[in-house]
């Protein structure tokens, strides 16, 4: 058995997806990031061509998502040039992103857990038979 | 003369310093576990910027390399469609909670945020800049320009707020006893967008793919709402 191969068709693809979302961003104006509409072209991509877990498409996704962690540290580090920014109101920016992290991290797990409890009770009211 | 410069100048660097920072911090969070505390992207990004500053190598140096890892972010959010199309019939049948939960969660996050930040005596570059932190690093800085707030400071918030869900979000959700892969994915892609999502895929394959579309529905719901908020605020 030759050794898994680099799957650079599937990278191929996925980058692809993401030129044409950027590229449709820029043309049609749309306020949604292009990065996130070439999400939109790959997941069409995936339901058309419903690939197995060994298909070149797949491996290099996993590839990615497993490592997305790494490719946030750049960013993370670029921060603390703005750090200064922050100095003068830093309790006033402390607050708003502490409140606001958590106001939407609660709210959205209630919501969904109560909504999730309604969408599961409703069918076991119709009496069974 | 030999300098450090000459060793920095060269994009490899950042790329180098990168991947042994995160090799060091994964080695780490696998010691403690798992644990939240223990976060790859926080600790690398302190172990870089301590090198950074303790060394006089300019962030610019480092940012040649960091670009070109950086630059795997953006295909990194388009294979998020692979734990999403694993999961569909589960997000089919869970529509509905679905988009509710993250209109009422993307809008708790800019009110509140904004609310706060203002009653703690922040001015108003700082509230629009605060505004759209909750969303997706493109998204949240073309809102912030268009709301009259500072592009590089909302960056920073974008961060540090991917961060603090990532190492907090599920111990907060534990306290609260939720325990449904659902509703945890979810909040992580609502309040944490892509760091949180990058955790949440650590958790399991329905949290990763869940956060990932919440992340996504953030990037479309957190424009209007910040449209509405800053009007009203």
């Amino acid at each position: 058995m030759s050794a898994p191969r680099f799957p650079l068709g599937g990278l191929l693809i996925i980058l692809t997806c993401q030129f044409l979302g950027l590229g449709i961003v820029a043309v049609s104006g749309l306020p949604i990031p292009g990065t996130v509409v070439g999400m939109l072209i790959f997941f069409a991509y995936l339901q058309w061509r419903k690939p197995g877990d060994d298909a070149g498409s797949v491996r290099a996704a996993e590839g990615l998502l497993a490592n997305m962690q790494l490719f946030f540290i750049p960013p993370g580090v670029g921060i603390l040039a703005h750090v200064a920014l922050l100095r003068a109101e830093w309790v006033a920016a402390v607050g708003g992103l502490f409140a606001g992290w958590a106001a939407a991290h609660v709210v959205t797990a209630v919501v969904a857990v109560l909504m999730l409890r309604l969408l599961r009770r409703k069918p076991r009211e119709v009496p069974a038979r | 003369m030999i300098t450090w410069s000459m060793f920095t100048s060269t994009p490899v660097f950042g790329v180098v310093a990168t991947l042994a920072a995160y090799q060091l911090a994964v080695g780490v969070a696998r010691r403690a576990r798992g644990r939240a505390y223990a976060n790859p992207v926080l600790w690398s990004a302190v172990l870089l910027v301590v090198l950074l500053l303790a060394t006089g190598t300019p962030v610019s140096d480092y940012a040649a390399g960091g670009d070109l890892i950086a630059f795997f972010l953006g295909p990194a959010t388009v294979a998020l469609a692979l734990p999403l199309y694993r999961q569909i019939h589960r997000v089919k049948e869970a529509l509905i909670p679905i988009v509710a939960s993250s209109v009422f969660g993307a809008t708790a996050a800019v009110f509140i945020a904004g609310w706060v930040t203002k009653a703690l005596g922040g001015g108003p570059e700082l509230v629009a800049s605060m505004l759209p932190k909750s969303t997706t690093t493109p998204v949240a800085l073309a809102v912030s320009e268009t709301i009259g707030g500072i592009p590089p400071l909302t960056a920073a918030l974008v961060i540090l707020t991917g961060v603090l869900g990532a190492v907090a979000g599920p111990g907060l959700l534990r306290l609260l006893q939720i325990r449904s892969e659902i509703a945890n994915g979810l909040a992580m892609g609502i309040s944490a967008h892509g760091i949180g999502t990058a955790r949440a895929l650590g958790e399991s394959q329905t949290t990763g793919a869940f956060s990932a579309l919440a992340m996504a529905l953030s990037a479309v719901i957190t424009p209007v709402v910040v449209a509405g908020a800053a009007a009203l605020l």
